[in-house]
């Protein structure tokens, strides 16, 4: 019995040390491809509790994962704006490799937390902005948080981006271009989706003062690039920043081909100047071609876009 | 007749049959409907409502796979500990043990022949569920997709940004690699079932065999950090002991993280096949060792 | 040549780990046996006696301590001595959840047997043991009779030269218990070597030509069963059509030799057995 026990120890053993090198190698390789689970720590399976730790053994983490993010939803739909950061920390660590967790944890926390708590009419004035501004911070760092550890996926820079270029926020043309860029250098992005945050990226340029060459010279590259460039928000853009710099005509691009009858030209600039201006896109000279193609064109006064 | 006394993969495969169909009669693939049902529940399953459709098509699709995952991968366990804990005690006490081993039947053929009789079963059951959800999830992403597109369309986007969301939506739903993840749920179930039967051929109860298991099954998903302490991290930290325990753990106990695909294959994410056929390789040795060892201790057993 | 017995034992000795005693029990204590082909051998004993045992240690179910066992010049511990072993267990089960033709099948290709073959032989040994209307149903539904001689059956699919058969009528009704010994009978006439064991001893009267007594793992007595349980010195004539006045002449003969003695006279009985079951056949005509 004994002899026998000792036999079978022996033979587990040797299988064992057969097996250590092959296992420890194979486990290297499926870590490198992020194929197989981070260890789940201690704080995460304290937090939740005995039945879900031994879930997550058994390999459940996935389902534990959509059951919370679910829970996430209800305490979002009342408010509780902790108890969500917390389960969005628990759904990220579970699963930190599933984009759109991060994404929608952002979202709950920079767009609805911070909305809500800004119209929270139980707090003062001040009280509202710093929460709120706490939860758009929150809401960032959560997000970054998300794109270093997929360091290849863009969507969240994307994500980032627009919460810094909102101009209903609290909105930030740099910090928004450093994200832009992150997500335009990534691999993974295909050309269309990279062409919009090209165009993302020249609109940020152009709402900073200090970067007008920039944003022109970056502007002009898309617009000889490609037909698909030429949207009238960059066109007007454009002629407003040849303005703004008071570029000689050598190097500005020419009217009739920045926008292909007067007719287009009004409708354009006119919309330019009504939604774009208010997000801090340059202005210079607008107002005056707006008054020229409308004389030029007989608008009456009455019938113009625009109301300086 | 035979004339192989030693082992013979004819007479393997008449008790793998047997005990499939003697398995299979105990009414076990109830528990499949249960699991029908489960996941056809699952899949009617709705997200409060994301930002954007595909969002929450995207989080729907992940609640119908984790479900039915989890579902799988739980069964599998619990069937391939305990179906294999009672074959061997239960022949025993119904004497129907002596009537196969005094016909020429070699041990190892009988052992083998139990083991790829739980095996087929376990095999069968989770294809039949595997079917079940790759069906769900066909429909539901055809579905998604058909209204995806009809939205894109109206939007006006372009025939190469349609495609590449229709990409993405179509990685979340059935695909080769989410095969894959079902594929290492067998596999472990497999190792599981392996050690469920060395543990009966020196075992006399089925309770018993079925503690040890669970117990080495638990153990087995630590031992990859035991592991790392070992080849890695092996500082003056730790106690000598705690090194030599360690280490022991590391060669006796098997490696069950290597099976935890399943939330890599859920994502969509490409499972490279060169991982898949080591694996299965190493399932085979584990399969191949225990059984020996059962061998081992079942050869001189007296009845 | 030396003579080939089909079962030969010799000095068998089986001993077991005593959980709480230091000292092994014994339970096969030197047993020495021999079966020639074609004979029925029964072992007898009480409960305990040792009987199983040495059954098992034949059967390699168990490793003998000291001794050796031969099937056909085969020792019991390899594999293919089972080739020509055909082993009925006492109680069995069976697989409940297998009719009794589809038991027979799995036994036969166990076995190595095949196709047409194998179902010629199934409906043979079907029929042998009058279980042909019951083949379709499950095992679960047979009663302790049919148990037994499907056991019988399965014993015997590969055409086995011996049986082995561990009490084969415990628990069986008169009419079940009849059929087996009948069987047995029948196998013996083909030349089939039959080795049981029980504590029936009627039972075994009736079937066995050789018998060993066992008695705390040691083999008391063995012999051929007529020399055994002879009563020497004395006969027996059972006669019919006797007239008083013959009678008379008889006892006179006797009473006129000087040695002889008689003893009885009267009618002889018949067994409550026999009576049971022609007054059972009676009732079903």
């Amino acid at each position: 019995m004994l002899k026998n026990f000792i036999i079978c120890l022996t033979i587990l053993l040797l299988f064992g040390f057969a097996r250590v090198p092959f296992e420890a190698s194979l486990t290297e390789d499926m870590r490198e491809q992020n194929i197989l689970p981070e260890k789940v720590d201690q704080l995460t399976r304290e937090k939740l509790g005995q039945t879900g730790a031994a879930v997550t053994l058994g390999g459940m983490r996935s389902l534990v994962a959509s059951l919370l993010n679910l829970r996430a939803f209800v305490e979002g739909e009342k408010a509780e704006w902790q108890k969500l950061e917390d389960t969005y920390e628990l759904v990220t660590t579970l699963q930190p490799h599933t984009i759109i967790y991060w994404d929608l944890g952002g979202w709950q926390l920079a767009y609805n937390a911070a909305a809500n708590v800004s119209l929270n009419a139980e707090l003062p004035e001040f009280e509202r902005e710093r929460q709120a501004n706490l939860y758009i911070e929150k809401g960032d760092a959560f997000l970054r948080k998300g794109s270093k550890l997929n360091p290849d996926d863009w969507k969240l820079d994307r994500e980032l981006a627009r919460l810094w270029s909102n101009p209903y926020k609290k909105p930030d043309p740099r910090r928004a271009i450093k994200h832009l860029d992150d997500a335009i250098d990534s691999p993974e992005i295909i050309k269309n989706d990279r062409d919009i945050l090209r165009r993302a990226k020249f609109r940020e340029l152009a709402k900073q003062p200090l970067q007008a060459r920039a944003a022109f010279d970056f502007g002009r590259e898309l617009f000889e690039e490609s037909a698909h460039h030429r949207t009238p928000a960059l066109c007007a853009t454009l002629f407003a920043l040849q303005n703004e710099l008071s570029l000689n005509e050598s190097e500005q691009i020419p009217f009739a081909v920045l926008f292909s009858s007067p007719v287009t030209a009004w409708q354009h600039l006119s919309n330019y100047f009504n939604s774009q201006v208010p997000q801090k896109l340059p202005a210079a000279g607008v107002v005056n071609k707006i008054r020229q193609l409308e004389n030029q064109l007989e608008i009456p006064r009455n019938q113009s876009m625009i109301n300086p | 007749m035979f004339t192989n006394y030693f082992f013979s993969s004819a007479r393997i495969g008449i008790i793998a049959k047997h005990t499939f169909t003697q398995l299979s009669r105990m009414k076990v693939f109830y528990f499949l409907v249960a699991f029908a049902l489960l996941i056809v529940g699952a899949s009617f399953f709705e997200m409060p409502g994301g930002r954007i459709a595909s969002d929450s098509a995207e989080q729907d699709l992940r609640m119908v796979k984790s479900t039915a995952m989890g579902a799988m991968s739980l069964f599998s366990v619990i069937f391939a500990i305990a179906a294999t804990a009672l074959l061997l005690p239960k022949d025993v006490e119904d004497r129907t043990l002596y009537t196969i081993l005094c016909k020429p039947v070699p041990r190892i053929d009988y052992l083998l022949g139990k083991l790829l009789g739980v095996l087929a079963l376990i095999f069968l059951s989770i294809a039949l569920m595997d079917i079940l959800l790759t069906g769900i999830l066909y429909f539901r992403t055809e579905s998604i997709i058909s209204s995806e597109l009809a939205n894109a369309a109206a939007a006006g986007f372009s025939s190469e940004q349609v495609a590449y969301y229709e990409s993405i939506i179509r990685q979340q739903g059935p695909t080769w690699d989410l095969q894959f993840g079902v594929l290492a749920i067998f596999l472990k179930a497999a190792v599981i079932a392996s050690i469920a039967l060395l543990v009966s051929s020196f075992s006399t109860s089925t309770l018993f065999t079925i503690a040890i298991s669970v117990l080495v099954y638990f153990i087995g998903h630590f031992t990859a950090d035991a592991r790392d302490y070992w080849l890695y991290m092996m500082g003056d930290d730790f106690s000598m002991m705690s090194k030599w325990m360690s280490q022991l753990a590391v060669l006796i106990f098997p490696d069950f993280q290597l099976y935890n695909i399943i939330d890599h294959s859920i994502e969509g994410k490409n499972i490279p096949a060169n991982v898949i056929g080591r694996l299965s390789l190493l399932t085979v040795f584990y399969c191949g060792i225990y059984s020996i060892l059962a061998w081992f201790c079942f050869r001189k057993k007296e009845f | 040549m030396a003579k080939e017995y089909a079962v030969e034992i010799r000095n068998l000795i089986k001993e077991f780990p005593s959980p709480f005693r230091r000292k092994k029990h014994r339970a096969v204590d030197q047993v020495s046996l021999t079966i020639e082909p074609g004979e029925v051998y029964g072992l007898i004993g009480p409960n305990g006696s040792g009987k199983s045992t040495t059954m098992k240690a034949l059967l390699g179910l168990l490793a003998p301590t000291e001794g050796e066992c031969f099937i056909y010049g085969r020792n019991s511990l390899k594999v293919d001595s089972r080739q020509n072993i055909g082993f009925l267990p006492e109680n069995p089960y069976f697989y409940k959840h297998l009719s009794g033709e589809e038991t027979l099948d799995f036994y036969g290709k166990l076995c190595g047997m095949r196709g047409k073959m194998l179902r010629n032989r199934v409906a043979e040994l079907l029929e042998l043991v009058s279980l042909t209307d019951a083949k379709d149903r499950q095992l679960g539904g047979y009663s302790k009779g049919m148990l037994q001689r499907i056991g019988l059956a399965q014993a015997m699919i590969q055409h086995p030269k011996l049986l082995v058969l561990d009490e084969p009528t415990a628990g069986v009704d008169p009419i079940g218990s009849r059929q087996i010994r009948d069987l047995i009978l029948q196998l013996k006439q083909q030349g089939i070597t039959v080795f049981l064991c029980s504590h029936l001893l009627e039972q075994v009267q009736d079937v066995c030509d050789k018998v060993g007594i066992i008695f705390q793992g040691k083999m008391i007595r063995d012999g051929r069963l007529d020399e055994l349980i002879s009563m020497k010195g004395q006969k027996e004539l059972i006669m019919s059509g006797v007239s008083d006045e013959l009678l008379e002449r008889i006892e006179k003969m006797i009473a006129d030799d000087p040695q002889a003695k008689l003893l009885q006279a009267g009618s002889p009985r018949t067994t409550l057995e026999r009576l049971f079951l022609s007054e059972v056949e009676k009732a079903t005509d």
